[in-house]
């Protein structure tokens, strides 16, 4: 369940609204439809002074949330242990009910390319593969086989991100928000259960990052998968069912840390 | 771990390889090099050792004039332009004469067309084991039959025309080119054979001005050759003809000049008839004073050491040459790996294997690896078509 302490003052009617949901209301959920769940986290670096520490996190399935806080409050470093890149020292990171720390390296990879989709600032696309080739990586990373509906998914998620025409172009040949749109179909790909978005639009121009922004809620909403993005954008703040202030919501401080991502 | 997942690595870093086709290419370049330049090496010199040695052990004595043992094997055996003095025929024929050995004379003076003119009579073709591919050999003076390698660089074969070099192109009052009819190719033989022209030992003589035809002038014909007379006798000028040849209707005036049995040579060939006719032959020749017999196979023995030991020398600068390429190309790779961080770590988060993430990064080394092996194997190959003996000839 959210608790209403997570959510930003900037937005309380927002924590209302839930898309695609008939009366717009957030229901009681039970414990089984809370996709990402953290509990007691408490999690450093070796050899830094950060440390970021959260008494409770959720995500739902279904739901959009955005994740701010000041540079260096540990926001990518909380989207790496959601997606279990990282483990925490103390507490627990559920995706489904499942511990991550519990569940191995290789099942937390396992997990990252099934049921989590990455975005990244940067974009992060292969200089050297074309735009359907990027697309298809984390199929083809996953060890299953590119099957025709796979293709064809690839087709469709480029079609409706409107770089259909540019399958065959390698990224250097593609404007930022085009490598954005690329990445972002790369991301669902696999059908994901969440989203992770690392400043997906911080390297956009205002226009390009709306429009990206559309893409990745619509690509989102349409999977009914949950997005948790991470932005220094405020004026977007209002597009997300709830807000996460994490700068407000770690226990062991706010200032800037050396060392956090 | 998925197969698939490996087989979709070897692509990605076949992508990658060709995506930075210079940066590969450099790579594959630079370690075809270190790999190539040992493996040529040895292969030359360890043809270049079986050529020689077989050629040496095929050739029992040589006799010569007193000198440098290494230059009469040389000059005798590769023909090499070593300078040699010569010696009169009579002492070939006294050893025929002596019924222990059979002798073959060689006169190594001359060039045609910068190859070596080898003097010598149809034995030395039998006793070589060559044989006549195209045409047939040489018979009379003036005739030649040319080596494989020198008929295939020049384009020329049976019925063509080949000129002796003249003995120095200031020398105008010296002896004239001699113009050879070309009888006969020899067979390739992957031997010094190859690279030589071979005539018979009375052409020789008179490339060397030892010997000569008369040639007639017609003074109404020929009046800007005549210079004036002489007790009645046309004195020619030297324009009589930029060039001699023996044709048929000259052949009758064809002399020497002194008895037949001084006539020189510079080596011969001996073939003793078993062990003892051998040992008896070198201990009669070794006591003279006038003359130089030796054993090639123990003479190249011994400048194969030298050229090998040099060789090992070649091949201890190479190795360590490829070590520090491949040193370098190590370095190469791990900083390409560092600079690749971000890409890797995207693949990482992505979710790629360790196995997989190993696969992709081994995989690019053996694609360089393998092309530079290519690159090594075809420079190998390359090298089986350079002669064999080309080592000696580079030592030299």
């Amino acid at each position: 369940m959210i608790r209403l302490g997570t959510c930003h003052p900037y937005r309380p009617h927002a924590l209302f609204k839930v898309k695609n949901r008939p009366g717009n209301e957030v229901p009681l959920m039970s414990h089984a439809d809370q996709l990402l769940k953290i509990h007691g986290l408490d999690f450093s670096y070796s050899g830094t002074s950060f440390r970021l520490c959260l008494e409770e996190f959720g995500l739902d399935t279904g739901r959009t949330m955005a994740l701010i806080g000041r540079s260096g409050c540990g926001k990518s470093t909380l989207l790496d242990l959601a997606c279990g890149i990282r483990t925490p020292q103390k507490g627990t990171v559920e995706f489904e009910g499942r511990d991550l720390a519990g569940i191995g390296d290789e099942a937390r990879r396992l997990l990252r390319l099934d049921s989590v989709g990455l975005v990244f600032q940067e974009f992060r696309l292969l200089d050297y593969l074309t735009v359907l080739d990027s697309i298809l990586l984390p199929i083809r990373l996953s060890g299953r086989p590119v099957t025709s509906e796979i293709r064809e998914r690839a087709h469709e998620l480029a079609r409706r991100a409107g770089i259909q025409d540019l399958l065959k172009r390698r990224p250097q040949r593609l404007s930022q928000g085009e490598r954005q749109r690329a990445a972002i179909c790369r991301a669902l790909i696999g059908t994901p259960r969440l989203v992770l978005a690392d400043e997906p639009t911080g390297n956009l121009d205002p226009a390009t990052a709306e429009s990206v922004l559309d893409l990745l809620f619509e690509q989102v909403a349409e999977a009914e998968a949950a997005l948790l993005v991470i932005t220094h954008d405020h004026e977007i703040l209002p597009r997300f069912d709830e807000v996460f202030d994490l700068s407000e919501r770690n226990l062991a401080g706010t200032k800037t840390k050396a060392g956090a991502r | 771990m998925s197969t698939r997942a490996h087989i979709h690595a070897i692509s990605l870093a076949w992508r990658h390889l060709t995506f930075h086709g210079f940066r590969s290419c450099t790579i594959i370049l630079a370690l075809g090099i270190s790999i190539a330049l040992p493996l040529v090496t040895g292969s030359l010199l360890d043809r270049g050792e079986t050529a020689t040695m077989d050629r040496a052990e095929a050739t029992p004595l040589v006799l010569g004039a007193p000198g440098g043992s290494v230059d009469l094997v040389l000059a005798s055996l590769w023909f090499l332009p070593e300078p040699l003095d010569s010696f009169a025929i009579s002492e070939s024929d006294a050893i025929n004469e002596s019924q222990l050995a059979t002798s073959i004379p060689l006169s190594l003076a001359a060039r045609a067309s910068g190859h070596p003119v080898v003097g010598t009579d149809v034995e030395y073709l039998r006793f070589r084991g060559r044989t006549v591919g195209q045409g047939r050999s040489f018979a009379v003076p003036g005739e030649c039959v040319l080596g494989a390698d020198v008929a295939r660089s020049s384009g020329l074969g049976p019925g063509d025309v080949i000129l002796t070099d003249p003995e120095g192109l200031l020398d105008i009052g010296g002896g004239y080119p001699l113009r050879l009819r070309i009888t006969g190719v020899l067979e390739k033989s992957e031997s010094a054979d190859d690279a030589a022209v071979f005539c018979d030992l009375r052409t020789s003589w008179i490339i060397a001005g030892h010997g000569h035809v008369h040639i007639e002038i017609d003074e109404e014909t020929d009046p800007h050759v005549l210079m004036g007379e002489n007790e009645g006798r046309p004195i020619a000028s030297s324009a009589v003809t930029p060039y001699t040849e023996l044709t048929a209707d000259r052949l009758d005036s064809l002399h020497f000049h002194g008895a037949a049995s001084d006539l020189p040579i510079e080596a011969v060939i001996i073939i003793p008839n078993d062990e003892k006719s051998g040992t008896i032959l070198s201990a009669r020749l070794d006591r003279r004073e006038d003359l130089l017999l030796v054993t090639p196979s123990s003479v190249v023995r011994e400048i194969l050491e030298r050229v090998f030991r040099v060789g090992a020398l070649v091949g201890g600068v190479l190795l360590a040459t490829g070590v520090a390429t491949l040193a370098v190309i190590g370095l190469v790779l791990v900083l390409s790996v560092r600079l690749r961080k971000d890409e890797l770590t995207t693949l990482r988060m992505i979710g790629i294997s360790r196995g997989t993430y190993v696969t992709l990064l081994l995989s690019e080394v053996l694609i360089l690896i393998v092309f530079a092996a290519v690159i090594g194997v075809l420079a190998v190959w390359a090298s089986s078509f350079l002669p064999a003996d080309l080592v000696l000839r580079l030592a030299n």
